[in-house]
């Protein structure tokens, strides 16, 4: 049977685990790290960097080193969130066909999809190198307050890495997993989850029959570890401007490096009460005088610059509460999810907040792959002991006359689900029918997500009001959402044209899943070549190591010169072979090498 | 969502009508999927069980089970349900059924395992099961009544030769007539008169509580011919039917007045119907039938009414226009019950011809009422019916110049 892995991707950091002999394992890299810098970056010749090698010379590479993407995702050009990070970004945010979001490396564009998938690619690869086999099936997470747009997104990505995606879950959800995994528990739970970028809170319902159900959910899609960040480099850009009427927002690279600063002080101020911020050459002045930063920063400056960041997170978990019908008594158990629950502030106002101090048994930075793995296994494994109830997390309606949201699926349904509705023509022979679809929670459409604008078409010519279309509107378990229509006079499928929805078209997938698998089959021939290079050099070395010695040894003979000729000939064919990147060829002077290797070690043997 | 049960048939057309095609598809060469016979036959019981099944029924519980034991019935059942179970494997036909059982589980335990939803939902089906009974009382009754008529003529014929007596032929010429024995129009009429007036007087005997005498004919009757023998056999078995059925209207009529009297108006209304039926020419039962059935009406329309509130707040939009037209039916003049009728029929995209005429019904009881303007301005606009929909926006806005609702949906209109 295929193996199936479950990935977390991150906003900051990803990480791939799967289920070995009913174990769920997290896959470390080649490195041996267990997760992986969510970054991608090209260099100057050309060649694409992803995770920890792109996050080292992501300082000096600062325009074309990409992180965060997760926060683009999805999103249209023309959102709040996009402006926020076209502001904040030290690379490059553009806008693309249909409202979309471009990033332009190297002065090529890229969708956001591409770039997620490229961190996929490397997740897909570190599993593969672990397990020695291709790996084609993948569950991937996405945050609970991931809309349509975003949820569709994260599944092209995986498309254009050549993936499977038998499942999109939620992240919280995924958590719960891997807290009730062989476990016989019947508990309800809340899961805190506070990531690089996003936010969600949810509750759930571990229950009798192996069944996980989501009572409800929430969160904000643009809060994360990187705003508290955010926090810390205005406080150090305010206090250098104060100082030195420089903005260091200007400078791309010093912004990277206040960036890398900021992140490195927040995670060392949960373990210590203050820490050195020291960026020595961070810019220079208009007088060309190189100007250094170095300011301490202490935890209690850390917790009022995010405290109203952390206030929004509780508030959040209220409204959840009472979505879900419960107090806080009846929460048996608070699991902590996300790099930045390990801050000290965060986890006292979660335990202020639900009167209880939260579970230590799971993992905040793996517990999302991990349920993951356990849910892919699941699915496609023959032991079904476990059912995943989630819930959708925003409202599904349609845009009605003047402006109105007219809500067909509440939020916080248990998916998958569907609800149908009639639609008949307003005018004598129409042949079609527009209906927008859109995902949230206000009353006005504007406000809300729009999904698509779907259009009956072909319909009947008929006096109007005659034609009746009945319309299902469908959320399946990924959270995605479909939509079937049929004429109820007929009983046949009616068409239906999906236009002014943005994202990348099947055309575009396409094209991109090419250009995936070509780097791909680069990549893995590239690793071929430094393998095969590596041990042709090393030989070569010897032998050349060698050589004088045998020379003296067997400059008598002729025998001996011609050996020595030869060796010369091979050692000379091989660093010629490496030159050209020539893998076979290299291959083919290995032997070749290596014989004359035994035979250099012979002869220095028999003289001493 | 419920809408979305209702609908559900229809998604799977072999639904629909289910006790023939089920068998028949375990007739049928099976289908390939995978899953065991079993599971198969479990599926399609539920499935055909769906709609007839209350919640309490779908998820095997008590009326009277605790929550505890309603999570753990539903989380059972959605294990076995739910799609996740059969990931990618084939299903063919059953991927819908299976899909279609889940939703109702769900919906089902959402209802159950809500204090206030769970409250409501019984007072429904209490509710229910009390229209149910009402209907089933009337159909007893009617079914009763045709009993009564039946087995009172069956009687009346056994005992009534209808033959003609030994000795009238054809022409020979009838023996003299024994004049005391048959004096049959003249005692019958007095009958007759009789029961009438005892009708008339409720059921009360009229003070000479016998039948007169015959008065004996002075002259003798005509020589009965065979034709006539037969009418006035035919007749006099037509009158002893009329005489029982009279009888046992009196009955009804007794258990009628004791149901009033008890408060009952539809057992009142049940059994002044089956008197009715069995007497029909009786002006005074007539009209104690009528007030009586207006009384139960009102009860049932009551029942009906507080069945259709129940089902708007759940969004059963299709069973709460039956419930509002049931009420509309029996109060003509009741406005807000045409109104709601109305409004119910738009959301649940039923016939909007029957929309209007309802909703246009309870602007005509009820012209200053701008609210109902409003209902009839909403079926113009699901109709397409944008300059009706204005003018009657126009009136309400009148009626109610500071109401903001109408303003927009004036501004809406106006585009």
């Amino acid at each position: 049977m295929d193996k199936v892995i479950g990935i977390d991707l991150g906003t900051t950091n990803s990480c791939v685990a799967i289920v070995e002999n009913g174990t769920p394992t997290v896959i470390p890299n080649r490195g041996g790290y267990k997760t992986t810098p969510s970054m991608v970056a090209i260099t100057e010749a050309g060649k694409r960097l992803v995770g920890h090698i792109a996050k080292r010379q992501a300082i000096t590479n600062a325009e074309n080193t990409v992180y965060a993407a997760k926060r683009l995702i999805g999103r249209k050009w023309h959102s709040p969130q996009v402006k926020n990070a076209v502001a904040t970004s030290s690379y490059r945010i553009v806008q693309g066909p249909h409202n979309d979001v471009r990033i332009v490396l190297r002065d090529k564009e890229y969708s956001v999809s591409e770039i997620s998938a490229m961190v996929l690619q490397e997740m897909k690869l570190i599993a593969e190198d672990y397990l020695g086999e291709e790996v084609t099936k993948a569950v991937i997470t996405v945050p609970a307050y991931f809309n349509d747009n975003q949820r569709q997104a994260t599944k092209d990505a995986g498309e254009i890495a050549g993936l499977d995606v038998i499942r999109i879950i939620n992240e919280p959800t995924a958590a719960a997993l891997s807290y009730g995994f062989g476990k016989n528990v019947e508990k309800t739970i809340a899961v805190y989850d506070f990531g690089g970028g996003t936010f969600d809170i949810s509750i759930l319902e571990i229950g009798a029959s192996g069944v996980f159900k989501v009572i409800a959910t929430a969160g904000d899609t643009f809060l994360g570890g990187e705003d508290i960040d955010a926090r810390v480099i205005d406080w150090l850009v305010q206090g250098f401007k104060q100082e030195h009427a420089i903005d260091l927002r200007q400078d791309r690279m010093a912004l990277q490096r206040l960036k890398d600063a900021a992140e490195k002080a927040k995670c060392e101020l949960s373990s210590v009460r203050e820490t050195e911020v020291n960026l020595p050459f961070i810019i220079s002045s208009g007088r060309n005088e190189a100007l250094h930063l170095q300011r301490t920063i202490d935890r209690h400056t850390l917790e009022e610059l995010s405290a109203d960041l952390i206030e929004r997170t509780v508030d959040i978990c209220k409204e959840t509460l009472a979505d879900a019908r419960l107090s806080k008594d009846d929460i048996e158990e608070v699991l902590l999810v996300g790099g930045m629950t390990r801050m000290p502030k965060i986890q006292q106002a979660v335990a202020e907040f639900f009167e209880r101090e939260p579970c230590k048994g799971v993992h905040p930075d793996e517990s999302v792959a991990l349920g993951a793995g356990i849910q892919a296994a699941a699915l496609l494994g023959d032991k079904q002991d476990m059912v995943l109830l989630d819930v959708t997390p925003h409202a599904l309606g349609i845009m009605t006359q003047g402006g109105y949201f007219e809500e067909l699926i509440p939020q916080n349904t248990t998916v998958p689900t569907h609800r149908t509705k009639i639609f008949t023509t307003s005018r004598d022979s129409q042949t079609a029918v527009k209906i927008v679809v859109m995902q949230g929670e206000s009353e006005r459409a504007e406000e809300n997500e729009l999904l698509g604008e779907f259009i009956l078409t072909g319909l009947r010519r008929a006096p109007k009001g005659t034609v009746e279309i009945e319309v299902t509107f469908e959320i399946n378990a990924d959270g995605i959402v479909s939509v079937h229509a049929k004429d109820l006079e007929t009983l046949k499928e009616q068409s239906i044209e999906v236009t002014a929805s943005s994202g990348l078209t099947r055309e575009e997938i396409k094209n991109m899943m090419e250009g995936a698998k070509d780097y791909m089959v680069e990549r893995r021939s590239s690793e071929e070549f430094e393998a095969a290079k590596q041990e042709a050099e090393r030989i070569v070395n010897d032998v050349e190591r060698l050589l004088p010695q045998v020379e003296q040894i067997v400059a008598a003979s002729d025998f001996g010169r011609d050996a020595i000729e030869k060796a010369r000939g091979i050692v000379a064919k091989a660093r010629s072979a490496i030159a050209k990147r020539d893998i076979a060829a290299i291959k083919g002077e290995i032997e070749g090498l290596a014989r004359t290797h035994r035979m250099f070690k012979g002869v220095v043997a028999k003289t001493h | 969502m419920s809408d979305a049960r209702a609908r559900t048939p229809e998604l799977v057309p072999e639904a629909a009508g289910e006790a023939a095609p089920a068998a028949a598809a375990e007739r049928q060469p099976p289908e390939d999927v995978d899953l065991d016979v079993e599971m198969r036959k479990r599926v399609l019981e539920t499935q055909r069980n769906l709609e007839r099944q209350d919640h309490y029924a779908l998820l095997g519980v008590d009326r009277r089970a605790d929550a505890k034991d309603i999570k753990r019935a539903y989380y059972q059942l959605a294990a076995t349900f739910h799609p996740d179970r059969y990931f990618r494997r084939r299903l063919g036909s059953f991927k819908p059924r299976m899909e279609a059982i889940f939703g109702r589980l769900t919906l089902a335990y959402e209802t159950l395992s809500d204090a206030e939803k769970r409250q409501e939902y019984d007072a429904y089906l209490e509710e229910q099961r009390r229209t149910r009974g009402i209907e089933q009382l009337l159909a007893d009754a009617i079914a009763e009544a045709k009993r009564a008529e039946e087995s009172i003529e069956r009687e009346v014929r056994s005992q009534t030769p209808l033959a003609a007596p030994a000795g009238i032929g054809s022409s020979a010429p009838p023996p003299a007539p024994a004049a005391p024995t048959t004096p049959a129009p003249v005692v019958d009429h007095a009958a007759r008169r009789d029961a009438l007036a005892r009708r008339l007087l409720g059921g009360r005997s009229p003070t000479t509580s016998s039948a007169p005498p015959p008065r004996p004919s002075l002259t003798p009757p005509p020589m009965p011919t065979v034709a006539d023998a037969m009418d006035a056999l035919r007749r006099r078995y037509e009158e002893r039917v009329e005489r029982a059925k009279a009888a046992q209207a009196r009955k009804y009529v007794t258990n009628a007045e004791a149901a009033l009297a008890a408060g009952d108006a539809v057992a009142a209304a049940n059994a002044f119907r089956v008197a009715l039926s069995l007497s029909p020419a009786d002006p005074d039962l007539e009209d104690r039938a009528r007030s009586a059935q207006a009384k139960a009406d009102d009860v049932l329309s009551d029942a009906y009414a507080r069945q259709a509130a129940y089902e708007e707040k759940t969004g059963q939009w299709v069973a709460a226009a039956r419930s509002w037209a049931r009420v509309c039916k029996a109060r003509l003049s009741d406005a807000h019950a045409h109104e709601r009728a109305a409004n119910a029929i738009t959301k649940a995209g039923g016939d909007l011809h029957e929309a209007s005429r309802l909703a246009a019904h309870a602007c005509a009881l009820e012209p200053a009422n701008p609210r109902y303007r409003v209902v009839l301005a909403n079926v113009y606009l699901a109709a397409g019916l944008a300059l009706n929909a204005r003018r009657e926006l126009e009136t309400a806005a009148q009626l109610a110049p500071h109401d903001g609702t109408i303003a927009e949906m004036m501004r809406k209109v106006g585009r």
